[in-house]
């Protein structure tokens, strides 16, 4: 039966939570997983594309459009506005927006969905996508005459675009450089992992867009079963994937040191064991009461010289 | 008795363009076409003159024919220099002007409110009763936020002032310079990087020296929390001259009251003793200031105050420098920098659209730089230091402030490299060592509005033409 979670105590209080990343434990079947999450972002590289040709036509035709990013932390969807136009003026002239339009695309088909003008396009090099027009609210604010438009890729077939960059990420990852050490402390222990990779890491290919900035790809690697993935997320201090060789070396004054080997392609939490929400407050509570009781014992026993205040008290000034 | 006022004479728009042009020198005959166009809203209703008044037979340009048509309809005063003509309404100015290859282009700017300042001379005006009067380019310039217009091969300087705002490179792309204000030179450029890591470097001592507290603290059994407050928190209302400065770390210790942690102090002055030595202690009500250190660093001060709202009892200590800057930690972080900008790397160049205009800087350098000293704290990440170059001058710094636009330094050879479809290529040389900043032409507030209004117009036509 295939442990999906397992938790190890490795050294005084802290913990290793390993998340199986459910793929055959190869590095063939890594690079899959790796090929497979590329591929789920690509469509937001091609939106991106999508709209840098756009701009570009929108220019060329005369118009000012302005670039606004959506709040998307992982990849913000670039769309654009053309102020001074309405969804609605688009919809009603659109043989006269067309041309801009078909500079570089193909129009398959355009409707009216609810409050949004749509388009389905076609590239030969971006494949399909649907264009999205919409105007916020009027009744916000009358002045607001602008017309959105964002791109949304077909998800179902890989443009030559896509397969472009699947290819050159294919090339980066057969020879893989050597993962770097990583030390880190947890309260008092020292650790150092070796052959561990950070579970997001950025691509940036050699495509790239004509006028809007270089963006690299976020990746992250995620378990191939999709249930309690939110559980397991980076946020949640999921943060490190273990390859082959992979070893936690930790080490703690009083507690010596000791090597820990890691299972290859597993995601590992690092934490400390649950404590009671307070358990931290009264710790120090009770180490600063032990801390006065050893200084009021030492007063006793001879005088106070730390201080350059001879009766070692505040001071007022 | 009161003073008699009498208008100016009437005169047709031929005989007004005769008379301007004869005051000014030389106009462009194109603005004839447009004065005598104008005269044609004469005597229309407020409803015709948007589709009867205007001829445009004067360009070919559809967009600016729909804009002209659309947005300039009621006109106050007509201003016209030697190289603009303006007309004026109440809330703005629509300008005509040359592009240097010869292209008639319009921009709208906004009108300050009240009488415009500059020197006017009233010439005639026109038989539907607008006035013309005659002012230099300068008045022109400055609505349109440059001073120059900068040819193909031109240097751009500051020479010898301590700024320089408006070379217009291209269509609407303008450069604005400030000087760093030191001789020209790599080895005072290098003397003024020294120099301003050397002034920012105590808040990476700080965040040193505050993860040796962190050790002791946490030697001495207690589970301090560590909390980051950047700049932006602190109640700056401007933007600082120094872009995202290294955040001022905080440790806080849950569980400890502050007035137990004030009549106990000498308890935290053993853990401080650990690494340091202890100097002074200040109790000043809202706040206890611990003085201490250490051969390696220098003298720094720990301010212990009660952090937080809540009923939980919880105090923050942060670390200050109380003078860093010659300790043989700061030298030998110093040092390190120098040698490694002995050694400096070609800088890559550094490419952007600006609109419709392709942009690429060479010998330029980011304003802000990273260094990452080979020291590295021992229980906090490391953290590159960024050294933000600053001008040398009696200027308010903030003013030219990364968040301003200000991100560039110019080196020995920078060259703006720029090219546009229809005004074509050409190159800009920038004086060695200046701040640059990048910008557009001023416009009205809703100008992009209604040029794309116009573009969208002319799209239009062009469909039913077809």
């Amino acid at each position: 039966m295939l442990t999906i979670r397992q938790r190890f105590r490795l050294q005084g209080d802290v913990i290793a939570d390993l998340i199986s990343l459910g793929i055959p434990r190869t590095y063939q079947g890594f690079k899959q997983l790796l090929r497979a999450e590329l591929e789920k972002k690509l469509h937001k590289f091609v939106e991106y594309h999508v709209m840098d040709i756009l701009y570009a036509s929108l220019l060329e035709h005369g118009f000012s459009p302005t670039i606004a990013d959506s709040s998307d932390p992982e990849w913000p969807a670039r769309y654009l506005e053309i102020r001074g136009i309405t969804c609605e003026e688009v919809e009603k002239n659109v043989e006269a927006f067309l041309p801009v339009v078909e500079k570089y695309f193909k129009v398959m088909k355009m409707e009216r969905a609810g409050i949004f003008f749509e388009m389905e396009l076609f590239s030969e090099s971006l494949g399909e996508f649907r264009l999205t027009f919409s105007t916020d609210n009027p009744s916000f604010d009358p002045r607001r005459d602008a017309c959105s438009i964002f791109a949304v890729a077909r998800r179902h077939a890989l443009p030559p675009l896509a397969a472009k960059i699947l290819d050159e990420f294919e090339i980066l990852i057969a020879n893989p450089p050597k993962p770097p050490e990583i030390p880190l402390w947890i309260g008092g222990h020292r650790l150092v992992l070796r052959n561990f990779i950070p579970r997001t890491f950025s691509f940036t290919p050699s495509i790239q867009p004509v006028f809007f900035e270089k963006r690299g790809m976020p990746i992250s690697i995620n378990p191939v079963w999709d249930w309690h993935r939110l559980g397991y997320g980076e946020g949640r201090g999921f943060r490190l994937v273990s390859l082959e060789g992979a070893e936690i070396h930790i080490s703690h004054r009083e507690h010596g040191s000791k090597t820990v080997r890691v299972e290859p392609y597993n995601i590992l939490g690092l934490r400390t064991i649950d404590v009671e929400f307070d358990y931290i407050s009264k710790r120090n509570k009770a180490v600063w009461d032990t801390l006065i009781e050893k200084h009021e014992v030492s007063k006793k026993q001879g005088p106070q010289t730390s201080l350059s205040h001879p009766s070692g008290c505040l001071c007022h000034e | 008795m009161s003073k008699q006022v009498s208008l100016p004479k009437a005169l047709p728009p031929t005989e007004a363009f005769k008379i301007c042009k004869e005051k000014l020198g030389s106009i462009p005959e194109i603005f004839e076409k447009i004065l005598i166009d104008y005269s044609n809203l004469s005597g229309l209703s407020n409803e015709l003159r948007p589709t009867k008044g205007w001829q445009l037979d004067w360009t070919d340009d559809r967009v600016l024919k729909h804009y002209v048509k659309r947005y300039i309809r009621y006109v106050g005063n007509i201003l016209m220099s030697a190289n603009y003509m303006g007309f004026e309404n109440v809330t703005s100015i629509h300008i005509f002007g040359v592009t240097e290859d010869g292209k008639l282009f319009m921009n709208e700017v906004d009108r300050p409110r009240g009488f415009l300042k500059g020197e006017f001379e009233c010439m005639c005006r026109l038989p539907n009763g607008t006035m013309l009067f005659v002012t230099n380019d300068e008045f022109f310039k400055r609505f349109l936020g440059f001073t120059t217009f900068a040819p193909d091969g031109a240097v751009i300087t500051t020479s010898g002032e301590d700024a320089a705002f408006g070379f217009r490179l291209q269509g609407d792309v303008v450069a604005d310079l400030c000087s760093l204000g030191i001789p020209r030179t790599f080895q005072h450029f290098k003397h003024l990087l020294r120099e301003e890591l050397s002034r920012r470097l105590y808040v990476y001592m700080n965040y040193c020296v505050t993860d040796l507290l962190y050790a002791a603290l946490l030697e001495h059994g207690l589970s301090p929390t560590l909390y980051d407050r950047t700049w932006s928190e602190s109640g700056t209302l401007f933007p600082l001259p120094y872009e995202y400065d290294l955040p001022e770390r905080h440790v806080v210790i849950e569980g400890v009251t502050y007035q137990d942690f004030r009549e106990n102090i000498n308890g935290f002055t053993r853990i401080l003793g650990k690494y340091f030595n202890v100097l002074r202690i200040r109790d000043e009500g809202e706040a206890i200031k611990v003085e201490f250190s250490s051969d390696d660093f220098g003298t720094f001060v720990a301010v212990i105050k009660p952090f937080g709202y809540s009923f939980r009892s919880e105090i923050s200590i942060v670390v200050y420098s109380m003078g860093c800057e010659t300790s043989p930690m700061a030298v030998r972080i110093l040092d390190e920098f120098e040698k490694t900008l002995d050694m400096p790397r070609e800088p890559s160049e550094i490419r952007f659209w600006l609109g419709n205009h392709r942009v690429r800087l060479r010998n330029f350098i980011s304003r802000t730089i990273r260094f990452t000293p080979s020291y590295e704290p021992i229980f906090f990440e490391n953290r590159p230091i960024p050294v933000t170059v600053g001008p040398r001058l009696g200027v308010d710094v903030a003013n030219y402030a990364v968040a301003y636009g200000y991100r560039f330094i110019s080196l020995e050879g920078a060259e703006i490299h720029i090219t546009h479809r229809e005004h074509g290529s050409k190159t800009v040389k920038v004086e060695p060592y200046n701040i640059l900043r990048l910008r557009t032409i001023n416009t009205s507030n809703d100008y992009t509005r209604k040029r794309n209004k116009a573009a969208f117009r002319a799209l239009n036509e062009e469909n039913i033409d077809v």
